[in-house]
């Protein structure tokens, strides 16, 4: 009833915690959780390899800026949503769309992830 | 008896050309004395050949020149001629008490003229001293200087009964005068090495560069704190166009353009007030520098004056303060994210309030825990006997203690991993005290972990066990509790493998993470 029901999302998240409430919420949203990576190296070879509508990206992994995935995922023409503990000003250039910051509740991931898919339809 | 007028007459012709002879001889002296006086740069020298003249001049034997200590009222002797040590030690410090000839006339600012040091009652006190000496009569006359100030005094002394005739006075008052102004163009100029000296001092002990230029924006002076700075000696600074030495390519233009409109409309942006900077050294590498810029002129034309400070240090420990300030910011959130998580997570395993309350805060406590090991090491790490007992402890009180077997080799653990794995054991020792091992009095857990760091050919890797034993039979769970999922979803980040087993002996969990090669061995 969500209206995101079916979604097939990818979750990149460094923190494992993070990662499964964040799976959970998906769950929640009738997502499809078809990965998740939490470094770097891993979500860059799932991004190529992976079947899903929108990545949901942290911008920090580890310590590494996750522009490289972006990239990949944008390269792809799917879409991505990013996540911060850093605030908007940290999202990479090419982050037109929404900026979620953390931390978050579901209401706030549903209208990010709804946001996401308006504009890279429009 | 005509030609006795013509012999007076030329007797007096004669007498009044060796007068003029005489005065001629004189002057010269005075003029060639003076003369050499302005090439003299000593006092003592000066007074010497001042002294010189003024006993040839007056056909004396010995004299002496002294110079008034102002402070101390007393005159001390600067030159002298003629005389032996006893003389000297006698007349050491002269004061306005004394009667002596120079006394007297330091007391009266006059000059005095001992005819007869014999026959003058008030000198007998000095009266075997000059006969010692081998002196009669005496003369001093005060070196007065243009404001009227007594500087000296100018005495000189005869064999016998003396007293100069009023022409040879006149005389000795032109070369009182000179020697006068010697003293005092010395004193000037000493006074004015002395403030040089300061001056230069000042400039180059400072730790800050100082450079003026001139109105073309040439370098006038470069000091020692610029040299440092910039790697140019001064000789090879001063002369050039400041902009092309210190000033980096692209803002050349912009000084130049700003110095041309200053001198032609007086508006100026940079003077007298802090500015930070890019600067040049002559290696060509590029500092950060506070300018402070003054404006001073020397007979109407223009000079600047830039005060310049390498603040490289500070900017540094300003990005440094930004950056732990973004990186806190970072951590504050991402802490609330997990701790947002966990309550979510929690929830979903307990939703009634008690258990609810109990979970979630063993969890945060397993959390503050780990942040408080990682605080002690400053962030940079903890060691993994640390990381286990930090998370283990609340499992093994005194009852506890022999139920627990910690053991491995020191490693340092990275901060990020340091918390996961806080949590994850955490989850563990829950389930083992809720269905495992410290069910039951004789149930034991083992925590024990290898590393492969140093050994040729292998990646290192740490192997951590978890193993369970004495407790209940162990049968699999029908639904993946949060412990086992955090454990699986865990491996990622941990960039290795994990594995948890309900053997019916007990639980087995084994994780495999590799270390990033920097890490090493930890130390403590």
């Amino acid at each position: 009833m969500t209206g995101l029901a079916g979604l097939r999302v990818f979750v990149v998240e460094d923190e494992p915690i993070v990662s499964l409430a964040l799976q959970d919420m998906l769950a929640d949203l009738e997502c499809k959780v078809v990965g998740a990576a939490a470094r770097l190296e891993s979500a860059l070879k799932l991004a190529h390899q992976l079947t899903f509508d929108i990545a949901v990206l942290d911008i920090n992994l580890g310590g590494k800026r996750v522009d490289p995935v972006a990239n990949a995922i944008v390269a792809r023409g799917l879409q991505v949503l990013f996540v911060t503990g850093y605030g908007r000003e940290s999202a990479p250039p090419h982050a037109a769309g929404p900026v979620l910051e953390k931390p978050y509740e579901v209401k706030g991931l549903q209208r990010a992830l709804s946001e996401a898919l308006r504009a890279h339809h429009d | 008896m005509i030609r006795e007028p013509a012999i007076d007459t030329e007797q007096a012709l004669r007498m009044s050309e060796a007068r003029l002879k005489a005065e001629a001889t004189a002057l010269a002296r005075l003029n060639e004395a003076s003369s050499r006086l302005w090439r003299m740069q000593s006092l003592r020298e000066g007074l010497d050949e001042m002294l010189a003249a003024t006993i040839e001049l007056l056909g004396a034997d010995m004299g002496n020149v002294q110079i008034l200590d102002a402070q101390r009222r007393v005159l001390l002797i600067a030159a002298q001629r003629g005389f032996k040590q006893d003389f000297l030690e006698f007349f050491r410090e002269v004061s306005t008490e004394d009667d002596s000839a120079c006394g007297r006339a330091l007391r009266s600012g006059e000059r005095i003229i001992i005819e007869d040091v014999e026959a003058d009652p008030p000198y007998a006190p000095f009266r075997s001293i000059a006969r010692a000496a081998g002196y009669r009569a005496v003369q001093s006359t005060p070196l007065v200087g243009r404001d009227g100030t007594p500087l000296g005094m100018l005495s000189t002394h005869f064999p016998s009964v003396h007293r100069p005739n009023e022409q040879d006075l006149r005389r000795l008052d032109l070369y009182a005068r000179q020697a006068a102004d010697f003293i005092e163009r010395c004193r000037t100029d000493e006074e004015l090495r002395e403030r040089e000296a300061r001056r230069r001092a000042i400039v180059e002990g400072a730790l800050d560069g100082i450079i003026t230029i001139d109105h073309e924006g040439r370098i006038v002076e470069f000091n020692a704190a610029a040299e440092r700075l910039f790697g140019y000696p001064r000789l090879e600074a001063v002369g050039r166009h400041m902009a092309d030495l210190i000033i980096p390519p692209h803002l050349r233009d912009k000084h130049r353009r700003g110095l041309r409109h200053y001198l032609a409309t007086g508006e100026a942006s940079v003077l007298d007030r802090r500015l930070e900077m890019t600067a040049l050294r002559r290696d060509g590498t590029k500092f950060p520098v506070e300018l402070s810029v003054t404006r001073i002129t020397i007979g109407n034309r223009p000079f600047f004056t830039g005060y310049v400070r390498d603040i490289t240090d500070r900017k540094l420990a300003e990005d440094q303060q930004t950056l732990f300030i973004n990186e806190l910011n970072h951590r504050v959130k991402n802490t609330l994210a997990i701790i947002q998580s966990i309550a979510a997570q929690t929830l979903r395993e307990t939703p009634e309030p008690t258990a609810f309350n109990a979970a979630f805060s063993a969890r945060l406590a397993a959390l503050a825990r780990a942040h408080s090991l990682l605080t002690r090491e400053l962030w940079q790490g903890a060691s993994l006997s640390d990381i286990v007992s930090a998370a283990l402890a609340p499992f093994c009180g005194d009852a506890r203690q022999e139920a627990m077997r910690i053991n491995g080799q020191p490693i340092l653990i990275m901060p990020n991993i340091a918390v996961t794995l806080t949590l994850v054991l955490h989850e563990l020792a829950t389930n083992a005290a809720k269905h495992g091992a410290l069910t039951t009095p004789s149930g034991r857990i083992s925590v024990e972990w290898t590393n492969t760091v140093g050994e040729p050919g292998q990646p290192a890797n740490i192997a951590l066990c978890w193993k369970e034993q004495g407790g209940p039979v162990v049968n699999p769970p029908k639904k993946r509790g949060y412990g086992s999922r955090l454990i699986a979803a865990s491996a990622d980040q941990l960039g290795g493998d994990v594995a948890v087993e309900y053997k019916p002996q007990g639980v087995e969990a084994s994780l495999r993470l590799p270390l990033p090669a920097k890490e090493g061995l930890s130390v403590r």
